[in-house]
């Protein structure tokens, strides 16, 4: 499977009026066809950050400092805003975490996907509706015609998700991003959305970057995962590796204090201390060192390393378990 | 020995067009002293309501509920504020943040309940139960100064179950209390509420759609559907092998580490619970098993085996 | 940045300005407000009388200084009383909702729709002028607005997390309204009340021009615009312009720091 989109060395800060905020040090990650990514990490890690600096989202408080994301063989960070326009929403497509808050109220939920398409492919009314109305139906939507017309707040939050994920797909993009496209739905829709997306990975080689705190849920869709920790990039591996055998003590850590992982009460590890603050002028080369059993001299010696342990199995850690 | 809370045939309704909307109709629930019990469903299945009818926030249209043996189902919210009994029922709520008064300090919001329902005779008093309720809950004396904007959610979550344990309430209703939480806090909650159970022997009833979190922390689970309580039985059981078709489908649809499974989907969405037809199952549209009776007579819910109820005409794995 | 600043100074400037003129006027007047001086009638502002002198040949810049305090006394009274309760009001019906909901609800839209001048002279007629009925019509008719803003703000409250747990921890119905939501509707109140008291300050200068309200020859602003409008035309520019001024300046000076609170308010604000 060939890569999509690659970052590579991203860092990323943000200007505010208690300094800067060294949001992203060196993330780099590899999105492929036809495979779910997942981009796992607490809040406040990064994730959306990465997010939104690849599809140039980010507000003007942020300040790339390093890196590119190559996609399509020219880098997203360094396009105009013109040409990021051209791509944003025909090749790359984004699902928000919550969809009724990217809904226009005050139109039809089928002229919203009506809209996309018209934006990317001008083609007559009657094409694009029909195109529109196609989208619906990828997404399972029963009765598209009917509920095409129907308004954002007549739909159910789990409706809402899918004309959200139905808009980013309408155009058939190569890359979707989708940011904690199912926190908030219940457990059973949540898994309908994620068989949604599963399907339209394989059938049509889309690949997915999808961003998630919840390792359960990752663990259940995605073909590798990426752990964010405080901005660094600290664990690549397949999803069979990555479960069965974690390498980086925060990994360990979030496996051990999940609750779908755990046996029992007593079974459950939480992990000690806070991420750091990430506005502190001495940040530590590791950014979990601080709350590392694992600690020593070594481990404040230098950049992290990214050391290869597995196929495609990346650990960026001086002492992985 | 008595339940600690035992409630019958509660209904509630609020009004909907010209229609009523039934979001609780005819629950039945006993919960033992010390007993950690789990309420599970979707989100409109109306285990809200149902927790707000225990805790006495909200009046039901129907029905008993009894504390202890004493009724409290009588009395209006309002006055069921000043009665002996409101200190025996708290409850802690999802989102840490909107759960605290902006303008109080976390000693003044676990202080505040106490002054009101236990009048300690003096500040003295005030001070050693606020203090013996921080410490339980694992909240360092620095946080009792400080007001919500300058706690982590984790802290934020531990004033709120400070504030509802400084009561020594017998029963401690949790509303989704995981679900607004980081991962790495998630976990610290859970033990901390198992712990709180141990140790101060309060029952508690966990009302959460996130089946590990009950599956972890409670002896029984409920599930709820459509404003009715349709399967009941000891959580590690309905977990592993659950009776009724919409349970299977709930915990088929749990993410698991590590298990890719592509189990059985649920397709659709409740039906309407503005006034809904009395004769059929409320499962019926959305229930893999469809047969005639579903449609001519509402299942009621029936003991399967000890312990194990489930209201279907056609329960999984035994015989109907 | 050096706009806010600019505006902020304002905000503060022009509201502290007049704050003093209201507590030292008598002092700080150069001249006794109220000592006529044939002579000098309406002589043009010089160096002796910066703003000039009216037609009794009373020093109009000692005028303007002692009117702030009466001019503010009304504004503040007024304000204040329709805040409080139209606030309360407001909360009250906006937690409890129900029948009382409507009726006041419907009760705040006629107010608003009722001319204030309409009004004042109703109670002029009835209760003759004075700077009580002025205050009371100004804050009768500016109710609706503290009803609704309460209302609101109380409303999207009332079944919040903290009220909730208010509610479990035995507090009463009265009890919650007054510890837990009223300050907390605050903010959004003290913004609407300084706006409001730049519309107050003219609506009370407004009622004594028309005769309705406080009445010559009690130095207040809107009275001396009045006294200063028929010579105008004559070219006595001075009599009638500076009372304006001041008028102006008080309106602007609360608009501003109506604004300054809100911009402050707004960033810290919810729940």
């Amino acid at each position: 499977m060939s890569a999509l989109l690659k970052v590579t060395n991203l860092s990323l800060e943000f200007c505010t009026r208690s300094g800067a905020v060294r949001a992203l040090d060196s993330v780099g990650f590899e999105a492929r066809e036809g495979e779910i990514l997942g981009l796992v990490g607490e809040s406040g890690c990064g994730k959306t950050a990465t997010a939104h600096a690849i599809l140039g989202l980010l507000g003007a408080s942020a300040r790339v400092t390093s890196g590119s994301a190559e996609f399509l063989g020219r880098d997203l960070l360094r396009l105009k805003p013109a040409e990021l326009d051209s791509i944003r929403g025909r090749d790359a497509a984004i699902v928000f975490q919550s969809a009724s808050a990217a809904l226009n109220p005050v139109r039809s939920v089928g002229a919203q996907i009506a809209d996309v398409v018209a934006r990317h492919t001008p083609a007559p009314a009657s094409v694009v509706r029909e195109k529109a109305l196609d989208a619906m139906r990828a997404m399972r939507i029963a009765d598209p015609e009917r509920r095409s017309r129907a308004f954002p707040h007549e739909l159910s939050g789990g409706m809402r998700q899918r004309v959200g994920i139905a808009i980013a797909l309408a155009c058939t993009p190569r890359l979707l991003i989708a940011d904690e496209p199912t926190t908030g739905l219940d457990v059973t829709t949540q898994a309908a959305v994620m068989d949604l997306i599963h399907a339209m990975t394989r059938e049509r080689g889309l690949g997915v970057v999808l961003i998630t705190h919840d390792l359960a849920l990752a663990s259940r869709t995605c073909d590798r995962i990426v752990v964010m920790h405080a901005g660094q990039i600290v664990e690549t591996a397949p999803r069979e590796g990555f479960f069965t055998g974690p390498r980086h003590p925060y990994s360990v850590g979030l496996l051990r204090s999940a609750p779908a992982n755990a046996a029992s009460l007593d079974d459950l590890k939480p992990i000690e201390g806070v991420a750091p603050d990430l506005s502190r002028a001495d940040l530590p080369h590791c950014r979990f060192s601080e709350r590392c059993a694992r600690r020593a001299a070594v481990c404040d010696a230098g950049p992290l390393p990214r050391e290869a342990i597995g196929p495609d199995h990346i650990v960026s850690c001086w002492r992985p378990m | 020995m008595r339940p600690v809370l035992e409630a019958s045939g509660l209904v509630k309704t609020f009004r909907a067009g010209r229609g009523r909307f039934h979001a609780v109709d005819g629950v039945d629930i006993s919960i033992a002293r010390g007993e950690a019990v789990g309420l599970v469903g979707e989100s409109g299945c109306g285990k809200s309501t149902l927790a707000r009818l225990l805790a006495r926030l909200l009046d039901f249209d129907r029905g008993e509920l009894r504390l202890d043996g004493a009724s409290i189902g009588r009395t209006s919210v309002g006055r069921f504020a000043a009665s002996p009994q409101r200190a025996h029922v708290q409850m802690a709520f999802q989102d840490p943040t909107a759960s605290l008064n902006p303008r109080f300090t976390t000693f003044e919001a676990i202080a505040d309940p106490v002054r009101v329902l236990l009048r300690p005779k003096d500040r003295a008093a005030l001070e050693a139960r606020v203090f013996a309720a921080a410490e339980q809950v694992g909240l360092s004396r620095a946080t009792l100064p400080r007001f919500p904007h300058q706690l982590s959610g984790g802290e934020k979550a531990r004033v709120g179950l400070a504030r509802a344990m400084a009561m020594q309430p017998k029963l401690l209703i949790l509303d989704e209390p995981t679900s607004a939480l980081d991962v790495s806090v998630q976990a610290i909650v859970l033990k901390l509420l198992g712990k709180l159970r141990r140790e101060a022997g309060v029952a508690l009833l966990l009302v959460s759609h996130d089946l590990h979190a009950v599956r972890l922390l409670c002896d029984r689970v409920l599930v709820m559907y459509a404003g009715q309580i349709v399967e009941t039985g000891p959580a590690e059981a309905v977990f592993a092998a659950p009776r009724h078709p919409y349970t299977r489908a709930l915990v088929s649809a749990m993410p698991r580490i590590g298990v890719r499974d592509e189990g059985e989907r649920l397709d659709g969405e409740p039906r309407s619970l503005i006034d809904p037809d009395p004769r059929s199952c409320r499962f019926l549209g959305r229930c893999p098993i469809e047969r005639a009776p579903c449609a001519t007579g509402p299942p009621p819910l029936r003991a399967l085996e000890t312990g194990r109820e489930a209201r279907c005409h056609f329960p999984l794995g035994g015989s109907s | 940045m050096r706009e806010r600043n600019a505006s902020n100074l304002a905000a503060l400037g022009l509201p502290a300005l007049l704050l003093l003129c209201a507590l030292l006027g008598p002092w700080i007047a150069p001249y006794d407000p109220n000592a006529s001086n044939a002579a000098i009638a309406l002589q043009p502002p010089s160096a002796a009388h910066w703003f000039g002198a009216d037609q009794l040949g009373r020093d109009i810049l000692s005028r303007v200084i002692v009117a702030t305090r009466l001019d503010l006394v009304i504004a503040f009274s007024a304000v204040a009383l329709s805040g409080v309760v139209g606030s309360v009001v407001g909360a009250a019906i906006g937690y409890f909702r129900g029948f009382a909901d409507g009726a006041v609800s419907r009760l705040a839209d006629v107010l608003m729709a009722f001319p204030l001048f309409a009004l004042a002279m109703a109670s002029v007629a009835a209760f003759g002028n004075s700077v009580a009925n002025v205050i009371v019509v100004t804050a009768i008719v500016n109710l609706p607005f503290y009803i609704r803003l309460a209302r609101a703000e109380t409303n999207i409250r009332r079944d919040v997390g903290y009220v909730e747990a208010a509610r479990v921890g035995g507090s009463s119905h009265g009890r919650i309204l007054f510890v837990f939501l009223l300050p907390n509707i605050l903010s959004p109140l003290v913004v609407q009340a300084s706006i409001n008291l730049g519309w107050a300050v003219l609506n009370a200068a407004g009622l004594s021009f028309i005769g309705l309200g406080v009445r010559a020859p009690t130095p207040e602003w809107g009275v001396m615009v009045s006294d200063g409008a028929q010579f105008i035309s004559s070219g006595q520019w001075w009599v009638a312009l500076f009372p304006g001024l001041a008028l102006m300046l008080a309106a602007l000076g609360f608009n501003l720091l109506g604004d300054a609170l809100r911009d402050i308010v707004d960033i810290r604000s919810r729940w």
